[in-house]
């Protein structure tokens, strides 16, 4: 997806401005993946189309004269089953199998994350569809730069959802449910801890996640399509992963360091390469290391 | 399921080798009494997947890694053989080994410092690959014409003689490509190495301590798997004459996948049955054909809930086969060589 | 001069010290057991040993050459091969494959020659099987070479382990709790199966908790506890040793964790 439009003179703040807006978005997609790998240990492969279905849902709604609020409202809750159906009926019964080995849940989610893709493609159509942008309140001009007012509120509202998300994990009971069953699952069970509930619920919160952040993306890029979850969904992960995945505060800085680099690459090698960016960043890591930047090294038991 | 009864059913070894003949009988002299170039195009794109299949079979399969690398490395093999053939006059199959050559260098790069890491890890670099490869393709515009592609791509010529989709020259070409295929896969797992690559899928820590170098077998594995892929490209361009970076999809590596888990993974047959059935599908169940991707995606979780050895997986898996001269005692049948019964 | 000698060995995770400058020696032809309550570092040692972890500090000899912090590979193709407490077979494949695997590294053929089959090929092929059909009929297994390895029983399953270990032509094995999780009789099989192969010429080093095997096996015995060595002798002697009797009464046997 290229950048929107190109400034005047000092190019290089404003792409970090534009890196910092969308590194937050791809904060808060990192972020639902980071939920589920720290609860369940996998990497939600379906997460990528269930971001897509959100925005579709939106769209769905606004065509149908709802306003914008009531629609994300209502797509929250709409993909937040998605995404729980997506555990209930696909990964769950792999769980109480022997040997449900990761290969099987990672097919799994592959499927469902094609499938998901393709019923939009075939419910709402391939084409790109435009998307309003309601949070567009005109240019900012501050200290001689001009910023798109649509990226302070991306800005903003990631920043409110994070905190929001951050005190569900450690302010609440149900936050501290989830942080349990990542440190042990067997332990949080046998501590009276609703393992089942758990779980149902994170993936409820990643799915909201993803709605929230699939309107922040429509409205910046006023485009809607089924395959937009495939980039933003490469790029997210290679955030979780930078940050180290599972770690919350991992995933919001490795965002904002995916996006802050290649909106400056952008300014250094042109747009075309834009894409390769968030890649050569995943293979970097991996590299050097996996676990990522707060990510702790485990031990094989033998 | 019908089907699924007789591919379950153990055929004795004299019907099988004769089905075996029939059918070679009928895949040689396909050309000669197809409807029209539409079937044989159909057919030699089936053949192509198969081929594809199996390749992907090597490292998913034997090795156990999934992988979504495989479109990319069609891509990669299909765009070096296309860039030598239509801008540098080079011929057929001097190019061909090229492009494969180049598509094994790039699945050694991705894979040596990938292959180390855990499954999941390993997917998502190969799909960022992807994503990668196809943004090489479109901006390296010096090189691949960029958006516009590659056109007037060349066909085999042997003796002089053009082999086209007509003349059934591709349809044949195909075929003893995928012979060669089938051979190299089963060449690989009758050997230490397949042997290895099973054992490091069952248990690499193990693998590891009982000596199996498991990471250079497993980037050996990969870059077979990478270069038959890009063989599959450079057979793919050759029969479409027209490439351009949005024509190998995440899509195909999706297709691929499926067909090597409903197949069967490890399963030499059932990457040709899987092939021949889910490529054909949506020709034949027209309806079908704007679902298909959708098809897909639930083969794959359905295979995975329900039958995750694949429909051909474990059946007819044959028992190791002894090699000639070695000697055992007290077999039932007394002193027998080969322990098939 | 021994096949084995381990000195000032140590292992810690980060503040946890795991292996606190151990030093033994294990010569050809014994058997030597370690034992020591859970924790105490056992599978820690063979996990130096074998390369799966890098040691903070110390030496480790084999066969009069260095092995500290070699690859895994090297120190199996040097001579020393494993079994695992908690069976580490290859489920889908055949018993005959299981120790095919273990003789990989001596099977020496490249890609062109699978690829082609040529003599050489075909000749280390056979060779392998050979030796696989010989130590699986050495242990009795001869009829069951296409079973797969989880079909088999667990008592043939442990004997499986340590044939295929076997099969990696090492001069050393180590055998961590191989008669975990068995009976009595089978316990009796397993202890003649040890005795038959170091007859046959293997040295063996093990980790066990069962006293019986421990005691009617052993060469000699080292006591781990803590990370430390705090005793060593015959069998006899760290029987009647005090600090070993108060290392194991003292503890509370706990079966989750382990060395």
């Amino acid at each position: 997806m290229p950048p929107r439009t190109k400034r005047g003179a000092k190019l290089i703040v404003q792409q970090i401005v534009n890196g910092i807006s969308i590194g937050f978005v791809y904060a808060i997609v990192a972020v639902g993946y980071s939920l589920i790998f720290g609860v369940l240990r996998i990497m939600n492969m379906a997460y990528a189309s269930i971001f897509t279905v959100g925005a579709h849902f939106i769209l769905m709604f606004i065509t149908a004269k709802w306003g914008m609020v009531p629609a994300v409202i209502a797509t929250m809750a709409l993909t937040g089953l998605v995404s729980v159906f997506f555990d209930f009926a696909m990964l769950a019964p792999l769980r109480s199998k022997p040997g449900g080995t990761g290969t099987t849940v990672l097919i799994t989610a592959i499927g469902f994350n094609y499938v998901l893709q393709n019923l939009c493609m075939v419910i709402w159509g391939s084409e790109r569809k435009s998307f309003p942008n309601v949070i567009d309140f005109g240019t900012i001009r501050i200290a001689g730069f001009n910023f798109d007012s649509t990226q302070f509120v991306i800005t903003g509202v990631s920043i409110i959802l994070l905190i929001i998300l951050s005190w569900i994990i450690y302010g609440t009971n149900t936050g501290l449910g989830m942080r349990a069953v990542q440190q042990n699952t067997k332990a949080a069970n046998l501590m009276g801890v609703n393992v089942k509930r758990t779980i149902t619920f994170t993936f409820f919160l990643s799915g909201i996640t993803a709605v929230i952040a699939a309107f922040l993306v429509s409205s910046y890029y006023q485009l809607v399509y089924p395959t937009m979850g495939v980039q933003l969904g490469s790029k997210a992960f290679a955030s979780a992963v930078l940050g180290g995945i599972g770690i919350l505060h991992g995933s919001v800085l490795g965002g904002l360091i995916v996006g802050i680099l290649e909106c400056l690459s952008v300014y250094f090698f042109g747009g075309g390469y834009r894409e390769a960016v968030a890649f050569i960043i995943l293979l970097g890591v991996l590299l050097v290391k996996p676990t990522g930047l707060f990510g702790k090294k485990a031990n094989t038991k033998v | 399921m019908k089907l699924k009864k007789i591919l379950n059913i153990r055929i004795s070894e004299r019907v099988s080798f004769i089905i075996l003949l029939v059918l070679l009988a009928v895949l040689i002299s396909l050309p000669f009494f197809t409807p029209g170039q539409y079937f044989l195009r159909t057919a030699t794109n089936i053949g192509i997947y198969a081929i594809l299949a199996l390749s992907l079979n090597i490292t998913t399969g034997y090795c156990g890694q999934v992988s979504m690398g495989q479109a990319a490395f069609m891509a990669v093999g299909a765009y070096t053989f296309a860039i030598l053939n239509t801008m540098h006059g080079v011929g057929f199959f001097p190019a061909a080994f090229v492009g494969c050559c180049v598509a094994g260098v790039a699945g050694f790069i991705l894979g040596m410092p990938t292959l180390r890491l855990s499954g999941a890890y390993f997917v998502i670099a190969t799909t960022g690959f992807s994503e990668v490869i196809k943004v090489i393709a479109l901006n390296w515009k010096s090189m691949t014409n960029g958006a516009l592609g590659i056109k007037n791509i060349g066909r085999p010529i042997v003796f002089g003689f053009e082999l086209t989709n007509a003349n059934g020259g591709q349809y044949y070409i195909m075929l003893l490509s995928l012979a060669a295929v089938i051979w190299i896969s089963y060449a690989i797992k009758t050997s230490k190495f397949g042997r290895a690559l099973n054992a490091i899928r069952n248990d690499e820590l193990a693998s590891n301590l009982m000596g199996v170098n498991t990471s250079s077998q497993k980037v050996l594995a990969f870059v077979i798997s990478a270069m038959l892929a890009g063989y599959a490209g450079v057979l793919y361009a050759s029969m479409t004459r027209y490439i351009e970076p949005n024509t190998f999809t995440t899509d195909m590596s999706t297709i691929i996948l499926c067909i090597v888990i409903f197949g069967g993974m490890g399963s030499i047959r059932g990457m040709i049955i899987g092939a021949l059935l889910l490529i054909s599908f949506p020709e034949i169940l027209r309806f079908m054909a704007t679902y298909r991707f959708i098809v897909y995606g639930l083969i794959l979780i359905l295979m995975m809930r329900f039958r995750p050895q694949g429909m051909l997986g474990g059946v007819g898996d044959k028992p190791y086969k002894l090699p000639k001269g070695v000697k055992r005692k007290s077999y039932e049948q007394g002193g027998g060589v080969n322990g098939v019964t | 001069m021994a096949l084995l000698e381990v000195s000032a060995l140590s292992k810690n995770f980060g503040g946890l010290i795991a292996v606190d400058a151990v030093g033994f020696e294990v010569y050809e032809g014994e058997i030597v057991s370690l034992i020591g309550p859970n924790g105490a570092g056992k599978t820690t040692i063979f996990n130096l040993l074998t390369g799966v972890y890098k040691a903070n500090k110390g030496h480790i000899v084999f066969d009069g050459k260095e092995i500290t912090n070699k690859s895994t590979q090297d120190i199996v193709k040097a001579g020393i091969a494993r079994t695992f407490q908690n069976l580490r077979l290859f489920k889908d494949m055949r018993v005959i494959e299981n120790v095919l695997i273990g003789n990989h590294i001596h099977t020496k053929y490249r890609l062109f020659d699978l690829l082609f089959r040529t003599r050489r090929f075909r000749s280390a092929e056979a060779l392998s099987a050979q030796r696989a059909i010989d130590i699986l009929e050495s242990i009795g297994l001869g009829d069951h070479i296409d079973d797969y390895a989880d079909s088999m029983p667990y008592g043939v399953q442990r004997k499986l382990e340590i044939a295929r270990a076997m099969a990696t032509d090492a001069k050393l094995l180590l055998l961590d709790e191989p008669a975990a999780g068995m009976n009595a009789s089978e316990t009796k099989e397993l202890l003649d199966f040890i005795k038959l192969q170091q007859k046959n010429g293997y040295t063996i080093l093990l980790i066990e908790h069962d006293m019986n095997l421990v005691m009617n096996i052993s060469d000699r015995v080292y006591v781990l506890d803590y990370g430390k060595l705090i005793a060593s002798g015959t069998p006899e002697e760290i029987a009647n040793d005090p600090r070993v009797v108060e290392a194991y009464l003292g503890k509370e046997e706990d079966d989750d964790e382990d060395a």
